[in-house]
């Protein structure tokens, strides 16, 4: 899960990256307007979510959300910010925000939300399932025949990604961009180091991999 | 007495023409009394003369020489315009009596020596009396002669005419009085207007404008003076809106950065170091917010501030100021040049003019470039004293902005350099409050504040 954000305030927009990639999403930060819409109509369709501060200086989250609605319908947005009257919260939602969050918020609230709009946006419930494997992304868990597994942050976004994706070949370059951020470089080996690293905590032994290689394509998990 | 405002209108008027209007009455009902006394009057004396010429003297007594005319109606009867006429001796014997006085005789005055009118009646009719005294050759007073003209008519007139006025005087006041009050209705309807139009308008929608009347009067200047009014309040409670939302915003974001960051932190188990920079980040957070309401309790205790104006040497507090921020300075490299008299002195107050410095040298500092130069100037004829950092500039659009509550340039908001945007608005509320006037310009390569300080 890839998200953008746009956040001019230093402080603010540390522990946000820092909190959502403990999360296991990708995160591209801009930290001031013009920046910001820059980035986000570059790459908007590899974005999953948007989180927009208000008030920025060169554009306005406002103006940024108006102009990502203009390209595209679904993808969802939330306001961060320090604005707090009902007129703001209408207005925010009129420029075509899905949901409104004012400063200080409780990151719980933060995450719980981001949950919500993606289950929106697929139409699905966060529960996916391969075999004996269960992935619930809401609780961030997943558990092999019942048995809890730990899993990194990259290796819980990419297994997440794969059972979204689940009877779909994924091609390496978009799990590149659904699950790395904007600063890593486009060197698809790693996620072979990943793939790996999700078949030895996984995998079933004497059966075939649950992750089903694609040569020179990507991969797929089929449901068995 | 509570009147309402047309009412007063039409009652003062009313006041003021009945003052008027009895004034007149009284004059018109005088001069038709004078003038129709005037006319009986000159009425007897014609007769007198005639009189007076048939009579003759011899010594003291009277001899009446009879005119055919004295026999005329006039003197016979009391019905048709009658004239009267009595002849008394000086021994007080009545010689003659016109035959209309009947039985009736006049009173008279034996000592009178000139002639004089008044009035009596007789049998019911009014009657106007010239007495005169018939003189011999000598000048002697040989007896008294009153003639008597009836004075019903112009009696009638006058009575007529005082009865008329009476009556219309109050019947002209009551129409007088409704007429000025539906003219004055008239005439302050669009008031009324202005009054509902007003009283419409409240909070929520300050921003209406009364409409404005198509003649430039009196009631457009007021309907204009209103709006300016309104507007004036609007844009102070824009300010005021603003000055919450900002502050609100300005206290929120700390608080978001304090809360977000230890929720974060808390989530799962870290090492020592970790904990330790998020601690130091939210230090840094609180010192931000402590900072913010420092100035903000400044700012508040300036509204209420009252200025004490002494002698400053100027040279000395820019001593201290350069002093102050010492440490800072040297950080950055900076080179600090103060090219002003030491004798120079000012006429400000001693705590607030240095806060004004303290914070404009604050800014030099924290914007000027790494081995930048701050210079101080005074210019004596102006009285000018001006403070150059240089910098990398601020636009021409930033420039009015710097001194609002809570505005911070793009750069100085995205650069890593503390501040709340309220040191330039605390410096010019200081500055306005000693009639300070203070001014910013900037070149690509430096930026200036000049003070022009009152002598």
């Amino acid at each position: 899960m890839r998200i953008f954000l746009a956040e001019d305030e230093t402080a603010i927009a540390g522990f946000l990256k820092e909190g959502l990639e403990e999360e296991g999403f990708a995160v591209d930060l801009a930290t001031n307007g013009r920046e910001a819409l820059e980035m986000a109509m570059a790459n908007l369709n590899e974005y999953d979510i948007i989180l927009l501060d208000w008030m920025m200086p060169g554009v306005s989250g406002i103006e940024i959300c108006r102009n990502i609605r203009k390209e595209n319908k679904a993808i969802p947005v939330i306001f961060l910010t320090a604005k707090d009257t009902v007129d703001d919260t209408v207005f925010g939602l009129e420029a075509g925000a899905n949901d409104y969050l004012k400063k200080p918020f409780a990151f719980e609230e933060l995450l719980a939300r981001i949950r919500v709009l993606l289950r929106n946006k697929t139409g699905e419930q966060n529960i996916f399932e391969s075999g004996n494997i269960l992935l619930n992304a809401e609780a961030h868990q997943v558990t092999k025949n019942g048995q809890a597994v730990e899993l990194t942050q990259k290796e819980f976004a990419l297994l997440e990604y794969l059972l979204r994706n689940k009877g779909k070949v994924c091609r390496r370059t978009r799990i590149i961009e659904k699950i790395w951020d904007i600063h890593f470089d486009k060197d698809t080996s790693v996620i072979d180091v990943f793939i790996n690293a999700l078949r030895k905590k996984l995998d079933t032994k004497d059966r075939e991999s649950f992750i089903q290689t694609i040569r020179g394509v990507g991969y797929r998990v089929n449901d068995n | 007495m509570k009147l309402s405002f047309k009412k007063r209108i039409a009652l003062f008027n009313t006041l003021a023409v009945a003052t008027t209007t009895a004034i007149v009455f009284i004059i018109i009902y005088l001069v038709v009394h004078a003038s129709s006394y005037r006319h009986l009057d000159g009425d007897i004396l014609l007769e007198k003369e005639e009189i007076l010429n048939t009579l003759d003297w011899k010594a003291d007594s009277i001899i009446i020489n009879k005119m055919p005319e004295w026999e005329e109606a006039e003197h016979k009867k009391v019905e048709v315009n009658p004239t009267f006429i009595q002849i008394v001796d000086n021994k007080d014997k009545m010689i003659f009596k016109s035959a209309n006085l009947q039985s009736n005789h006049f009173l008279f005055n034996p000592g009178n020596e000139k002639g004089y009118f008044y009035n009596t009646q007789i049998d019911k009719q009014r009657l106007r009396l010239g007495q005169f005294p018939i003189k011999n050759d000598d000048g002697k007073i040989i007896g008294q002669l009153t003639v008597g003209v009836s004075q019903q008519e112009s009696y009638y007139v006058l009575n007529n005419l005082l009865i008329t006025l009476c009556i219309s005087f109050p019947i002209l006041l009551l129409v007088l009085y409704w007429v000025i009050y539906f003219a004055a209705s008239k005439a302050i309807a669009p008031v009324n207007q202005l009054i509902r139009a007003a009283s419409g308008i409240n909070d929520s929608n300050i921003d209406t404008r009364l409409p404005l009347p198509e003649n430039e009067d009196e009631i457009y200047q007021l309907a204009s003076t209103i709006n300016e009014l309104l507007s004036r309040i609007d844009s102070s409670i824009q300010q005021q809106k603003q000055f919450t939302a900002d502050a609100s915003h300005e206290i929120r974001t700390p608080l978001a950065a304090i809360r977000g960051t230890l929720e974060v932190l808390l989530r799962k188990k870290r090492e020592p170091e970790q904990y330790e920079e998020k601690i130091k980040e939210v230090i840094n957070q609180t010192d931000r917010l402590n900072h913010l309401l420092d100035q903000l309790l400044q700012l508040a205790r300036l509204e209420s501030g009252s200025v004490k104006k002494e002698q400053l040497n100027l040279y000395k507090i820019l001593k201290e100021a350069e002093f102050k921020f010492d440490k800072q300075i040297q950080q950055k490299g900076m080179l600090v040049s103060i090219s002003i008299a030491e004798s120079v002195s000012i006429l400000a107050d001693n705590f607030f003019f240095s806060v004004i410095i303290d914070n404009l040298v604050s800014n030099a500092v924290k914007y000027g470039v790494v081995n930048g130069k701050i210079s101080f100037n005074w210019v004596n004829d102006t009285h000018t004293l001006s403070i150059t950092n240089d910098s990398t500039g601020i636009t021409q659009q930033q420039l009015p902005l710097l001194f609002n509550r809570f505005y911070r340039t793009d750069n100085s908001r995205n650069s890593m350099i503390p501040g709340s945007g309220l040191g330039l608005a605390i410096v010019k509320k200081l500055a306005d409050l000693q009639h300070i006037t203070i001014a910013v310009s900037s070149t690509s390569g430096s930026t200036t504040f000049s003070l022009k300080i009152p002598t």
